[in-house]
């Protein structure tokens, strides 16, 4: 039996379809995907993210020890920062892709990482063994006390302002603030998964529930599933561990080496991806279009002039572009765009070409 | 919502019959659960199928189905439309969204098709 969040039975009675990820059962559309994806791109939707894992670090130690198991530089972020990071194994694989949150050093630094659903016990495992004795820290899962809903959309501004004090302008891109939002304690963060301007509102969900209908009743908004979601994050480009990331994959090859801090003295990987960097990577995780009909599906066979050269590792029909999409990792002499592919759909060849990404312009306020 | 004057397969096609020609669709019921179609792949015209060979390919967002001929017989007409508004298939199942024509061979085959009533009971019973 599946998990649910604590938003369940507002799915059942939106008239949700459910589907099983990481363990949940989570809504996959309400209205209709493509319906939901638009609205998101035009407007305005609502998701209930409660699946995703939070852990508490607090200790003198914990943000060297951040720095130690993760890709980026953690010592530069600043309390109210955030940055996207990366676990990687010995060997450079990808554990998962997290965010880490600073909070403000009330007696002693704090930060939150939040975690895949389907990654959560995994990393927190992982997390708990890479501790030295020495080190002062300690980790919580407060997965079950962290409630998440994102608004996502251009309109989730004045949406978010109907329902705080707080003024928003100056909560940029990547950053946080503890708020009311319709009279709820929250932490309240500039972030997303869609490329659209939006934002994520953590809170205690036995305190929270009522969040859900006044978010609904805020202006144009409407509930949006993981099918949207999925379909959202790959208009942009931005990966899905378990379908374009997982720890046979390295951030070169999936192209988000960005978030390697090389200057850094150690991080876990930081060797094996030193010598993959400068071997240079032999393929790399490729966008395309198609140019005949049908949608690519995970592990559908891509070929280059009759050989097979990769397997889709993420596909989908783009409302926005009207065409289907799709990524996958190909040799990297094959991924300049333009590069004329074929796609094995149900076992009919049809004809794609390389792009680049993301798919559909973002719109999100970066001010750094 | 089920017609009585068309017929119905468990695999959730309907089939709407006159004058030695076979309309069929997907059911209303079948487009729900689909969710949005975003690409059907109708048969050529010309195609002769065997009772329960593949008819027909609808991708939603999610997942791929097939659509399988209720009746034997060729196709003699196809639902042009849906390659450039695939969506007709969700607006308007039991109308619009039809997908293919067939000229059937055998009254047999429509033996062991559902009426509306039967078929609604199936439904009921799947819950």
């Amino acid at each position: 039996m599946s998990k649910r969040t604590p938003f369940y039975n507002f799915h059942v009675e939106a008239g949700a379809k459910f589907t099983e990820f990481g363990g949940w059962g989570m809504p996959v559309s309400y209205s209709g995907i493509l319906e939901e994806a638009m609205a998101v791109r035009t407007s305005c939707g609502l998701f209930d993210l409660c699946h995703m894992g939070e852990f508490i670090l607090t200790g003198e130690d914990s943000g060297k020890f951040l720095n130690r198991v993760t890709t980026r530089d953690v010592t530069k972020l600043a309390p109210g920062e955030i940055v996207y990071s990366l676990l990687c194994t010995e060997e450079g694989g990808i554990i998962d892709d997290i965010l880490i949150y600073r909070f403000d050093d009330k007696g002693s630094p704090t930060y939150m990482v939040v975690a895949n659903a389907a990654n959560t016990s995994k990393d927190l495992e992982w997390l708990m063994a890479q501790e030295h004795r020495s080190e002062a820290i300690e980790i919580q899962d407060k997965s079950q006390e962290i409630g998440l809903l994102a608004i996502q959309g251009p309109k989730s501004p004045e949406i978010l302002a109907q329902l705080t004090e707080e003024e928003l302008s100056s909560l940029t891109y990547y950053t946080f603030r503890m708020m009311k939002v319709g009279g709820v304690d929250a932490l309240v963060s500039r972030t997303g998964y869609t490329g659209e301007d939006g934002f994520e509102i953590y809170f205690n969900p036995s305190e929270g529930l009522q969040l859900w209908d006044k978010l609904l009743s805020a202006g144009s908004i409407i509930p949006v599933g993981l099918g949207a979601r999925d379909v959202l994050r790959l208009e942009m480009g931005y990966t899905l561990y378990g379908n374009d990331i997982n720890e046979d994959t390295d951030p070169l090859e999936a192209r988000i080496s960005w978030t390697i801090a090389w200057e850094k003295d150690e991080f876990i990987g930081k060797e094996a991806l030193l010598r993959k960097k400068e071997k240079g990577v032999s393929r790399r995780l490729t966008a395309f279009v198609m140019d005949e009909r049908g949608v690519p599906r995970h592990g559908s066979p891509i070929f280059y002039e009759g050989s097979e050269i990769g397997r889709v590792t993420s596909g989908t029909y783009s409302p926005y572009m009207k065409k289907e999409i799709g990524m996958g990792y190909l040799p990297i002499e094959l991924t300049s765009p333009e590069t004329r592919i074929e796609v094995d759909i149900r076992g009919k060849v049809r004809k794609a070409h390389v792009v680049k990404t993301p798919f559909v312009p973002s719109r999100v306020k970066k001010s750094k | 919502m089920y017609s009585e004057d068309m017929k119905y397969t468990q695999e959730h096609e309907w089939v709407r019959v006159t004058n030695g020609e076979a309309v069929i669709g997907i059911t209303d019921y079948a487009q729900s659960e689909m969710g949005d179609v975003v690409y059907v792949e109708v048969p050529e015209v010309g195609k002769k199928v065997q009772k329960g060979d593949i008819l027909a390919t609808l991708e939603s967002v999610k997942a791929v189905s097939e659509v399988y001929a209720p009746i034997s017989g060729e196709v003699i007409k196809v639902n042009e439309d849906l390659s450039s508004t695939p969506e007709l298939i969700n607006e308007d199942a039991h109308g619009k969204g039809w997908i293919a024509v067939i000229k059937w061979e055998k009254e047999d085959d429509f033996k062991d098709l559902m009426a509306a009533t039967e078929y609604e009971g199936f439904l009921k019973d799947g819950e």
